[in-house]
């Protein structure tokens, strides 16, 4: 009796060993097709790697013009302010030893320069829709930074890890020497657009 | 009595239009700040009649400040009108909520600025 349960045991385990087998037959093709995919995956991962270090490396640059384009506009808008308010006193001055025809021409002139002024707020409206688009930009380069860490994090904990990111760098550097990406200067080109609210539309909630 | 107008802005240029506005609108005791913090400073022991305040700003931005001015037994009946460049629907609601009591989108006019204002003080 005790021989036939041996019998039985060691049949049990030859089964054993026939499914892991089995299953290694299964498992073959499904880890071949995974390392094609992988090898497919390799040039994109490249491009993602090259837009990423080229768009990381510009944000500064385009972050830094607007910070100089508003310095500049607001020095302009004070200078132009400046020159208003000469103009508006030379001729209050002039007006006080006028006809009273004269006067009221001169009035209107005043009035001329108080528009010019009113409409120089352009200067802080952009400003600030440049402020916002600076933010947005240093956001997005901020997360690019962490792609670009997480990425190259990858390093040292796999083998496999070791060798796709050497393969992407190395992808990386030949896609830089020769490609320009059209497209990626499009998109950031793009504007924010959304909900705007009219005055009155304003006033109905305030009353 | 002369009224005392506080207005906040951090750009100088939405300070000089706002000061030489209300000065043509017929107010002359004027105080300008560049932040909320810099306005809390500068309204300390003064009777300020209303305040006009800008959204962004750096250090106490105006929605800080309008929460602080509202919070304040000294302060919070002041009216207070913001003027910003924030033309969404969901930032008016927001500043309703914290307690303004008008607002303004950039660009104004000298008309409308002293429309609102009459609406502040009525």
């Amino acid at each position: 009796m005790k021989k036939k349960g041996d019998l039985n045991a060691i049949i049990a385990q030859v089964d054993h060993i026939r499914d892991f087998f089995k299953s290694g037959d299964d498992i073959l093709p499904f880890l071949s097709d995974l390392f094609r995919f992988l090898k497919d995956m390799m040039p994109l991962m490249s491009e993602i790697n090259v837009s990423l270090k080229k768009g990381t490396e510009n944000l500064p640059v385009a972050t830094d013009r607007i910070t100089d384009v508003n310095h500049t506009t607001e020095l302009a808008t004070t200078e132009i302010m400046d020159k208003l308010d000469n103009i508006s006193k030379k001729i209050s001055s002039v007006a006080k030893n006028c006809t009273v025809n004269s006067r009221e021409e001169l009035e209107s002139i005043i009035d001329d320069v108080t528009d010019i002024h009113m409409s120089l707020q352009f200067q802080d409206i952009t400003s600030q829709k440049l402020e916002h688009a600076n933010r947005i930009l240093g956001a997005v380069y901020d997360k690019f930074a962490n792609l670009i860490k997480s990425a190259q994090s990858m390093m040292g904990h796999s083998e496999i890890g070791d060798n796709i990111l050497e393969e992407i760098i190395a992808n990386s550097e030949n896609h830089r020497a020769d490609k320009t990406d059209d497209d990626f200067q499009a998109r950031v080109a793009d504007t924010i657009r959304s909900e705007e609210i009219s005055q009155d539309d304003i006033d109905q909630l305030f009353k | 009595m002369a009224k005392t107008v506080l207005f906040v802005d951090d750009s100088p240029t939405m300070r000089r239009i706002i000061r030489n506005t209300l000065t043509k609108l017929g107010y002359d005791d004027l105080i300008e700040a560049e932040n909320g913090q810099d306005a809390i400073e500068k309204m300390a022991g003064r009777d300020i009649h209303f305040i006009l305040t800008d959204w962004n700003m750096p250090e106490l931005n105006g929605e800080e400040f309008v929460k602080f001015v509202r919070n304040d037994a000294n302060y919070k009946d002041i009216p207070i009108l913001m003027i910003t460049t924030r033309g969404m629907k969901d930032d008016v609601i927001k500043a309703v909520s914290l307690g303004v009591n008008g607002y303004v989108v950039k660009p104004f006019t000298v008309e409308i600025l002293d429309k609102k204002i009459k609406n502040i003080l009525t």
